[in-house]
């Protein structure tokens, strides 16, 4: 995000905010999101602020203190944790995460056809990616449940 | 930003819009289930926009939205920060076994990428094995390695992949682990992948075996899976990334020696 100042971040949040405000048109009017597309836009200008000075000391990407400053602003207790739940439940995640797919898939937009060529190999490489999450966190939770217990009663 | 930059943000919304029409396909196939959503079709068509394939982008809107894909991974990341904090409480409580299993997501690199490597996929492999390649996994990626780079393209493949086969073959998984010696509470923690349809998908095939521990399965396959959206991008982007980058830089030469050589492979020619 080199070429971005705070201006244009705040902007681009915003565009994707009201882009996904009209895919998501059907249900739910665009003026109930508003208010939840202006905090998100907020939360993501001030994570990038905060992973471009030079001020601070610890370089996180933007992505990471946007999921931490998100985090922060709806944690109970918080005195505007409720406010915020509130506004940005109005959202949608299946919209929200099409609207950057897209973008995605517009940004990369070359040699795609040999990935369409290699999609077996893919098929093949998914079920091991699986596999992997999936036995892996099983065997780690096997342990550790034969060491200190279930945790639920 | 100018008017003519907003080109690009129509077309993906009637795009998007047009998917919604459209709605999902779903087929049983006795094992599981085929999902095609309307993300993916978003997904796809947008990929050939460009010059060389449909003409209605140009090559210059083309790095306009490269440049905006950054931003708008931040606002989905920041949307589901939001969705977590609520629940943070809920997770301090969970127990020992919850968090430290949360670790074993990065199976899918020891286990996917020496795989990948042998089949030829290049450093492709490092984007389509760091995770489960879902949607909050494109951040880390992009970030260091850009959306247009080979690790992207790799990324992209698996995120295609995953989104149209990833239930059957998760319940696949899920009905072979049941019959191991593993405790039904490991079996229903594992389901937690960071990926909410996986995730329920798991639970129910759980149940069905377990029917006595229905109860305690969903909840902690629920817990499991909030705690993998919450700690995932921290996971992708610190540990993840970093061994899939470091595991392919020792095991390319040695399994797939031809694409490791060639160096011409990656646009930067640095891997070695």
């Amino acid at each position: 995000m080199k070429e971005h100042n705070i201006a244009t971040t705040f902007g681009t949040l915003v565009m994707m905010g009201i882009m996904m405000a009209l895919v998501n048109y059907g249900k739910t009017p665009p003026w109930e999101t508003i208010k939840g597309i202006l905090i998100i836009s907020c939360i993501g200008t001030l994570a990038w602020i905060l992973s471009t000075s030079k001020a601070v000391p610890v370089k996180l990407p933007p992505v990471a203190y946007a999921g931490l400053l998100a985090i922060l602003s709806t944690l109970h207790g918080m005195p505007w944790a409720e406010w915020v739940s509130a506004a940005t439940s109005k959202l949608d995640f299946i919209s929200v995460a099409t609207i950057g797919i897209g973008f995605v898939g517009v940004g990369m937009g070359h040699d795609m056809l040999k990935l369409a060529k290699d999609s077996w190999k893919y098929a093949i490489v998914a079920a091991f990616v699986l596999a992997g999450t999936y036995f892996g966190s099983a065997i780690i939770a096997q342990i550790f449940l034969s060491l200190f217990g279930t945790g639920i009663n | 930003m100018s008017f003519k930059n907003l080109k690009v943000p129509v077309v993906i919304v009637i795009i998007t819009l047009l998917a919604q029409f459209i709605g999902p396909f779903r087929f049983d196939i006795g094992i599981g289930r085929i999902e095609l959503l309307p993300l993916i079709y978003v997904c796809i068509i947008c990929i050939f926009l460009g010059p060389k394939f449909l003409r209605i982008v140009t090559d210059e809107e083309i790095t306009w939205a490269n440049s905006k894909i950054l931003v708008s991974l931040v606002f989905l990341a920041a949307y589901q920060g939001t969705n977590v904090g609520p629940k943070i409480p809920l997770l301090i409580k969970t127990g020992p076994a919850l968090i430290l299993q949360e670790f074993g997501n990065l199976g899918t690199i020891l286990l996917a990428l020496p795989i990948a490597i042998l089949l030829g996929l290049g450093k492709q492999s490092i984007g389509a094995c760091f995770s489960k390649a879902r949607e909050s996994d494109l951040a880390a990626v992009i970030q260091y390695h850009g959306a247009d780079s080979e690790e992207g393209r790799g990324l992209i493949g698996m995120f295609i992949v995953m989104n149209i086969l990833g239930i059957v073959f998760f319940s696949i998984m899920v009905s072979i682990a049941t019959l191991l010696p593993f405790h039904p509470y490991a079996l229903a923690m594992a389901t937690g992948i960071g990926s909410t349809s996986s995730m329920t998908v798991g639970v129910a095939a759980l149940a069905s075996i377990y029917p006595a521990l229905e109860e305690q399965i969903v909840a902690l396959g629920t817990s499991s899976n909030l705690l993998s959206t919450a700690t995932g991008i921290y996971m992708d982007l610190f540990l993840a990334l970093p061994l899939a980058n470091y595991l392919y830089k020792r095991l390319a030469p040695i399994l797939d020696p031809k694409k490791s050589r060639k160096k011409g492979n990656g646009e930067r020619g640095d891997n070695r």
